[in-house]
């Protein structure tokens, strides 16, 4: 259900001025956050239900606001007050971006952000760690670090938002963060009752540590591994335990990274350090986990030492790897994990290249034309086994059929002989009945079974394979790209055109400009004198560029004779009018020409640089699905062909 | 320095693109005969609606699992996947109601899965069986019930049982250590909604977490208590 704006309360800022509320731009198990009409920027969150704690934080949160904190958190600017004074809202500034998870998993990230590599990644850590601080500085803490409350920008930077529940310190008096998600929460306060808990920066510092681990270990969690003990090992669990599957003493602890996962040396030691500092078991004592100022030196560090691959643009890595790690990991896994970003410098000699886009992305191959194998491509013999239970069918077979005969032979010489009249008839249909019945056997309909299931595992392999690995993709990304290389060779064709009509509407606003200088009050028209001169005013008919026939016509009073009048008139006057071509196109038109011109431009070049590796991500996706489907068709091809068989088998025998 | 001596899985591709913990879900239908014309119309509309409503939720749609089982007889239409890749099948009633062997083969599919996951290091919430029926158990349902018992028992298992119109609620008593519920007429759409909605809260919670449902029995709600 969906409130109506009119049904808001009225608000009011502290300093009682109106606050109208806007669209609505999320709901929440809190509150409701809002547009605000004719403040851009700003937000309104209305909350579901009045909380005297929560007012009292938010108020003195208010006070607090900088803009330091403001830079890097939706910080709340202003309390919002019904008309009875009651705190029922805050005003805060919007946080354009994606939720952090949306861009740690590789899932689906690169349909999420413009460009994902490597650097981005690192950058948006530091940039992280770096809201961490400026809250931690301000003396005030998280509390409650998690996947949703850190928004993503496409340029990297981040905003911390829900700041409504942190832990607030106003003049040495604790207001409490009352809430946590347990995968982010240090082992200290696993199954602890968060509502009266005094939170420290240490206790953030462990959040912050996954939310980094999350980020450059492409969405594994540190405590999510292979447990080797036995039973369930939730991550709460495992963190309340310590078992950091990636670290020194995983083994110790029964713990092993999961398969195919980057090592946590991978991009550098002093990361992996500050790794194992943040999740041992000694950083639980006081203040020993890495702080955010530390995260932020050893990760623009790093970010100094990446290389590049050679092969693939989109790969950067620590220059301690000989070979490009990536190039490895997305060949193994299939999967792509970066967007590639073709650099263009600056300078003339590096200006955009059609011919040499346009050359790479034909030179793509399209997914190789594969068809799923035939399972009745070849009959199969039936299995022994099978055979087997033919040959005890045969037999039942032939004794039903003999018991039939006999009994239809006895009954037959008994109905003839007359000695008992017709009721051994009776025994003549139940020998018919008997003798054409089909045996149905539960053990066939078992077998047939069986052979049903494969079946319809097989169509739906089949459907998938046209839904999932089908090659349409990939074509029609190639077409989009081919269009947009023709949209690219005619922006000159349709820069000229534009011009042209540029000119056209030169001439249009000059010679309007001319027939506005003729006033029909002034003029001598026939049979219009001063009062037919007063309609045609009212009517809002005041200079030959007013008149036309369609508008005299309208005029009451004014039939067919009156109207060629004036249409004769304003034709003798356009008559007299010439274009001056040397007033040119005001200076505001060619730049807005211009402009949307090489915005187009640009977003062309964007598109058809990108396009590259979209359609090389495509192919490999396409090529991924097949193989999986099909080494699940080859699977099922082989027992469906068998399972045929058999059954053919047996229903020959039956 | 990198090694791939631990080589990755070609299974393993699913957990490299989306290592978020998983909540594995087995839905087990009732496709008897007694399902015939509207119900199993219905039920199909509503697993439609289910993975529309899972993929608009975008911690579920990385992190709940579907595996559909159909009994009457106990076919195994999809394995485990998420919503995305999810394509509800277009059930058809006839047969009979192997309810038991149908909750056996439930319960062994969470194993399996459970399994891989393990393999994979991939964490997991408790896993769910959420069984719809219009009628009684056909078969030996003692092996199933005593199986449910035990698994809710050591916290390894969520069951929950809904019964249609003509559902014997008893029996269903006995094999549910939850209450079952009866549905409220066809409204299969709701109960799919209600479904998505729970595991959403699931998904968004902690692995181990006990996670407070809504309660589907409230006026306006699909649930009834007999």
């Amino acid at each position: 259900m969906v409130l109506s704006n009119a049904t808001l309360p009225k608000c009011k800022d502290s300093k009682g001025h109106h606050i109208k509320a806007g669209k609505v731009i999320g709901r929440g198990g809190e509150g409701t956050v809002y547009e605000v009409e004719g403040k851009p920027g700003i937000v309104l969150k209305l909350y579901h239900k009045y909380d005297d704690e929560r007012s009292k934080k938010i108020t003195s949160m208010s006070h607090m606001k900088s803009e330091r904190l403001l830079k890097y958190t939706a910080w709340p600017i202003d309390t919002v007050k019904d008309e009875g004074g009651k705190i029922i809202g805050l005003l805060m500034p919007s946080a354009n971006g994606k939720e952090i998870h949306k861009l740690y998993s590789p899932k689906n990230r690169l349909n999420d952000f413009d460009n994902v590599s490597l650097p981005f990644l690192i950058h948006t850590a530091a940039n992280i760690a770096r809201s961490f601080a400026i809250v931690h500085e301000n003396g005030q803490v998280i509390g409650d670090v998690n996947h949703g409350n850190i928004v993503v920008a496409n340029d990297g930077t981040v905003k911390l938002i829900d700041c409504d529940s942190f832990q607030i310190n106003t003049n040495g008096k604790l207001i409490f963060c009352k809430v946590g998600v347990a995968t982010h929460q240090p082992p200290e306060l696993q199954s602890k009752s968060l509502s009266n808990i005094v939170r420290t920066p240490n206790h953030d510092n462990f959040g912050i540590a996954i939310i980094i681990f999350q980020l450059l270990f492409m969405g594994r969690h540190p405590f999510s591994g292979r447990y080797l003990g036995s039973g369930d090992m939730p991550i709460e669990k495992a963190i309340e335990q310590h078992r950091f599957a990636y670290g020194k003493n995983a083994k110790q602890r029964d713990m092993q990274q999961p398969p195919g996962t980057l090592p946590l040396d991978f991009y550098s030691k002093e990361l992996a350090e500050l790794f194992e500092k943040a999740f041992s078991q000694s950083g639980s004592n006081n203040n020993n986990r890495p702080k955010a100022t530390e995260w932020i030196t050893v990760l623009e560090k790093l970010n100094k030492e990446l290389v590049s691959c050679p092969l693939n643009q989109a790969h950067t890595f620590s220059k301690e790897h000989n070979n490009c790690p990536w190039c490895e990991y997305e060949g193994k896994t299939g999967l792509v994990l970066f967007t590639a970003v073709i650099k263009s410098k600056l300078g003339t000699e590096n200006v955009f290249q059609l011919n040499l886009i346009w050359k790479k992305i034909s030179s793509i191959s399209p997914p190789y034309d594969q068809n799923l194998p035939d399972p009745f491509a070849y009959s199969q013999n039936p299995s022994e086994e099978i055979i087997k239970i033919g040959k005890k069918f045969k037999r039942k077979k032939i004794m039903r059929l003999s018991v039939a005969i006999i009994l239809g032979i006895f009954s037959l010489l008994l109905t003839f002989s007359g000695g008992m009249g017709i009721y051994p008839i009776g025994g003549v249909i139940a020998s018919i009945v008997l003798g054409l019945k089909k045996a149905k056997d539960l053990q066939f309909e078992e077998i047939y079974l069986g052979y049903e299931n494969l079946n319809r595992k097989w169509i739906s392999l089949l459907e998938r394979w046209k839904k999932e690995a089908s090659s349409d993709k990939f074509f029609s990304k190639l077409a989009e790209l081919n269009d947009y290389k023709t949209k690219y060779t005619d922006i000159p064709n349709m820069r000229t055109l534009k011009l042209k009509q540029l000119e056209k509407d030169q001439r249009n606003r000059q010679l309007n400009e001319y027939l506005d200088s003729f006033y029909i009050q002034s003029s001598n028209i026939d049979s219009i004198g001063p009062s037919r001169k007063a309609v045609l005013q009212s009517y809002g008919i005041e200079t030959a560029r007013d008149v036309s026939k369609q508008s005299v016509l309208r005029v009451p009073g004014f039939g067919p004779s009156l109207t060629s009048n004036l249409v004769e008139w304003r034709k003798n006057i356009e008559k007299r009018f010439s274009f001056d071509p040397k007033k040119g196109i005001p200076k505001s038109d060619m730049y807005s020409l211009e402009k949307e011109i090489f915005s187009l431009k640009s977003d062309l070049e964007k598109k058809l640089t990108k396009g590259e590796a979209e359609l090389i991500y495509i192919k490999t996706s396409i090529n991924t699905r097949r193989e999986i489907l099909k080494r699940d068709a080859d699977e099922c091809v082989q027992l469906l062909g068998k399972a045929k068989a058999n059954v053919d088998y047996l229903k020959n025998v039956l | 320095m990198f090694d791939f001596t631990d080589q990755v899985p070609f299974d393993g591709a699913e957990f490299a693109e989306n290592p978020e913990p998983r909540c594995p879900c087995v839905l087990l239908l009732d496709t008897s005969s007694s399902m015939g014309g509207q119900p199993i119309t219905e039920l199909n509309k509503g697993l439609q609606v289910f993975k529309d409503e899972l993929m608009s939720d975008h911690m579920s749609v990385k992190r709940v699992e579907l595996s559909v089982v159909s009994f009457g007889p106990v076919n195994v239409e999809t394995e485990f996947q998420t919503a995305d890749t999810f394509y509800p099948p277009t059930l058809n009633a006839n047969g009979m109601t192997p309810m038991g062997q149908a909750i056996e083969k439930g319960i062994e599919l969470i194993q399996q899965r459970k399994e891989k996951y393990r393999e994979n290091g991939i964490s997991y919430y408790r896993p769910w069986i959420f069984l719809i029926t219009d009628g009684a158990p056909t078969d030996n349902w003692q092996k199933a019930a005593k199986l449910i018992k035990d698994a809710e028992s050591n916290k390894s298992l969520m069951f929950f049982a809904v019964g249609v119109q003509g559902a014997n609620m008893d029996k269903l008593k006995q094999i549910s250590v939850r209450d079952p519920l009866k549905l409220d007429g066809l409204r299969f759409r709701d109960l799919f909604s209600w479904l998505s909605n729970s595991l959403g809260s699931v998904s968004r919670s902690t692995p181990g977490d006990s996670v407070p449902l809504e309660n589907p029995v409230t006026p306006g709600g699909w649930g009834m208590i007999e």
